[in-house]
């Protein structure tokens, strides 16, 4: 039905009219002469104000936004490109313990995976997949590099999830999921939830089911490795242990999760977090906390009518929560005091946290927000990730363009260097960038 | 081909994609229209350097996207109507004014993916390669679109399991 309603909705769109090509150069080439009177005029005032701004203004660059310019040297390049032959249609990657593994589907259907030593850039193997399917992740899991791909028909016809020797390539298992599963890759299982509300988790090792729980359903499963939590239907917190299955805790929660395992769950040191909205439209949705080793569970924040976005834990004992108002809000966990709140972009779609500093991106700029709310430095359209604890790296979206980290701290904006557009996510770690554009591999050092 | 020339058939190419999206992300014909075209303008001013891009489409959403969290039109900026605007759009169907009505309630990190989704038939992997998304975050985010469309739309979409992103 909801399919229905929307392919609809993309019907009328395409009966919009439009005013065609010319008009949009003729409004583009107003936009220009516009843009130059003002410049112009802009300049003379300038002039004229320049140095008493310079006097006065506070040394306050807290909130400016850094565009980084175009005129650094080239990315240092660690090792080769490596050459893919032709366009990947689909491409996922993974850094960790030493090395990228990149995983990519050709345009004759064919899929590879290898590995690339991130100092030295050797590729260390190149595996052709046993079967077809567009990749659609790849994960690192102890002691395993696991590649996520769609189903060989298509996608929404399930996934294949494929476990590989890290050192080797060498193929361990394969798993097929059916559509409408949710599966969680563990070390040495595969947690697999039907949709009919059954767990069950295949052994990476045999390929046989290690455990499973065909009697309580469960809406959901999170896993921070080790640890499983089970939401069922009734809104239970089932702990287990991920490899054993054995369950350690059965929690009810102080207030159910969302049906339909809508509620959005994170974990984060013993506890996990998941949003609900109790009743109805305008409601507010409330945040529950759980203790995952005691039981304990209580609501933290009550807020709305807005709805959750996304939250994270952003420092000892406290939680900050991205709502669609958009802004961001920082609760103290021991109090549940509200101790900030900040407005956040538009078009924010995630947060993330490393101590108490808290970055937020989405489709366009981003903002760091530091310990007590206050806006960092805020990037213009970019990807942004956290590089370590003090500083941020940003890579450019969509286009080619300079790779720039800037000290959170200080405020010091590097210039690395010019990248080249990418096809994919990129993924880095303190010292290295690897990225897929349209005819290789890349791996650059961030450090020079 | 003349720049000219290569424009005039992007525009053609893409234009009907970028519509549906705008369509999508404001629920307003008339606003899309005008942010369509002002993306374009953007584009043309800068088509020699844009054409080079590897995806000058998914740039065009970008503008899209900004223009449309800026609340550009409401705000006024709309201005220099070309003499040769295009003619109103024909009044939707019911059912779509209720559906764009409910995206406007979402998040605006959710209604953009459903717009890549269901409007312009993108795999969760190229939104993800879109927005800079985990594919884990981007199947949350269609996942609770879903999940809020359906809520808003209860009394003509009862909850049921759609195309499954996860």
């Amino acid at each position: 039905m909801l399919d229905d309603l929307l392919t609809q909705v993309g019907r009328d769109a395409d009966a919009i009219p439009l005013s065609g090509p010319a008009s949009a150069r003729q409004r583009g080439r107003q936009r220009t002469r516009r843009q130059a009177t003002i410049s112009a005029a802009l300049a003379v005032t300038l002039v004229a104000v320049g140095v008493g701004l310079a006097l006065t203004r506070p040394h306050d660059d807290l909130d400016r936004t850094i565009a980084p310019t175009p005129s650094a040297p080239v990315l240092p390049e660690v090792g080769s490109p490596v050459e893919l032959g032709a366009r990947p249609t689909s491409v996922a990657q993974a850094a960790g313990d030493g090395k990228v593994f990149s995983a990519w589907q050709t345009p004759d259907g064919a899929t590879f995976v290898n590995a690339v030593d991130l100092h030295t850039g050797a590729v260390l193997w190149t595996k052709p997949m046993e079967t077809t399917g567009a990749v659609a992740d790849v994960r690192l899991v102890p002691g395993a590099v696991v590649i996520i791909r769609d189903a060989p028909q298509g996608p929404g016809q399930g996934l294949t999830v494929s476990y590989a020797d890290p050192a080797t390539g060498q193929s361990r298992r394969q798993f097929r999921v059916k559509a409408g599963h949710e599966v969680s890759p563990a070390a040495t299982v595969l947690v697999d939830r039907w949709d009919t509300g059954e767990v069950e988790a295949g052994s990476v090792a045999t390929g046989a089911p290690a455990w499973s729980d065909t009697t309580n359903k469960t809406t959901r499963v999170i896993s921070d490795g080790e640890r499983l939590v089970q939401v069922t239907t009734d809104g239970r917190l089932l702990v287990r242990e991920t490899g054993t299955g054995t369950l350690r805790r059965t929690i009810t929660p102080a207030l159910k999760p969302n049906e339909h395992g809508q509620s959005q769950f994170v974990i984060a040191g013993d506890r996990l977090f998941f949003d609900t909205v109790p009743c109805c439209d305008g409601a507010a949705y409330q945040i529950v906390s759980t203790d995952l080793a005691t039981g304990d569970s209580s609501v933290v924040l009550s807020q709305g009518p807005e709805r959750l976005v996304g939250m994270t834990a952003c420092g000892d004992q406290r939680l900050c929560v991205l709502d669609d108002t958009p802004q961001v809000t920082a609760i103290d966990l021991g109090s549940k005091v509200r101790l900030w709140q900040s407005p956040a972009p538009e078009s924010a779609g995630m947060i993330s946290a490393i101590g108490d500093s808290t970055l937020i991106t989405g489709g366009g700029p981003a903002v760091v927000l530091d310990g007590g709310g206050q806006p960092a430095f805020r990037a213009p359209d970019a990807n942004v990730d956290w590089l370590d604890e003090d500083t941020v790296l940003m890579t450019p979206r969509l286009t080619a363009g300079t790779v720039t980290t800037v000290n959170i701290i200080d405020r010091k904006v590097t210039r690395l260097g010019e990248m080249p557009a990418t096809i994919g996510n990129c993924v880095h770690t303190t010292d290295r960038l690897a990225c897929p554009t349209a005819t290789s591999l890349r791996l650059w050092s961030l450090t020079g | 081909m003349t720049t000219t020339d290569d424009f005039d058939n992007f525009y053609r190419d893409t234009s009907r994609r970028l519509a549906r999206y705008a369509y999508g992300l404001t629920g307003d014909a008339a606003e899309a229209q005008d942010l369509v075209q002002e993306a374009y303008a953007r584009a043309w001013q800068r088509w020699r350097r844009l054409a080079g891009y590897e995806n000058p489409e998914a740039w065009l959403r970008l503008v899209v996207n900004r223009l449309a969290a800026d609340g550009w039109r409401r705000l006024g900026v709309r201005r220099n109507r070309p003499a040769e605007a295009p003619a109103t759009a024909p009044p939707p169907s019911e059912d779509t004014v209720l559906v764009v009505r409910a995206m406007q309630t979402l998040p605006a990190a959710h209604r953009r993916a459903l717009a890549l989704y269901y409007l312009l038939d993108r795999s969760v992997g190229e939104i993800a390669a879109e927005t800079g998304a985990s594919t884990g975050t981007v199947k949350s985010w269609l996942s609770r679109g879903r999940a809020g469309l359906a809520a808003a739309l209860e009394p003509i979409a009862p909850k049921e399991a759609t195309r499954d992103a996860r």
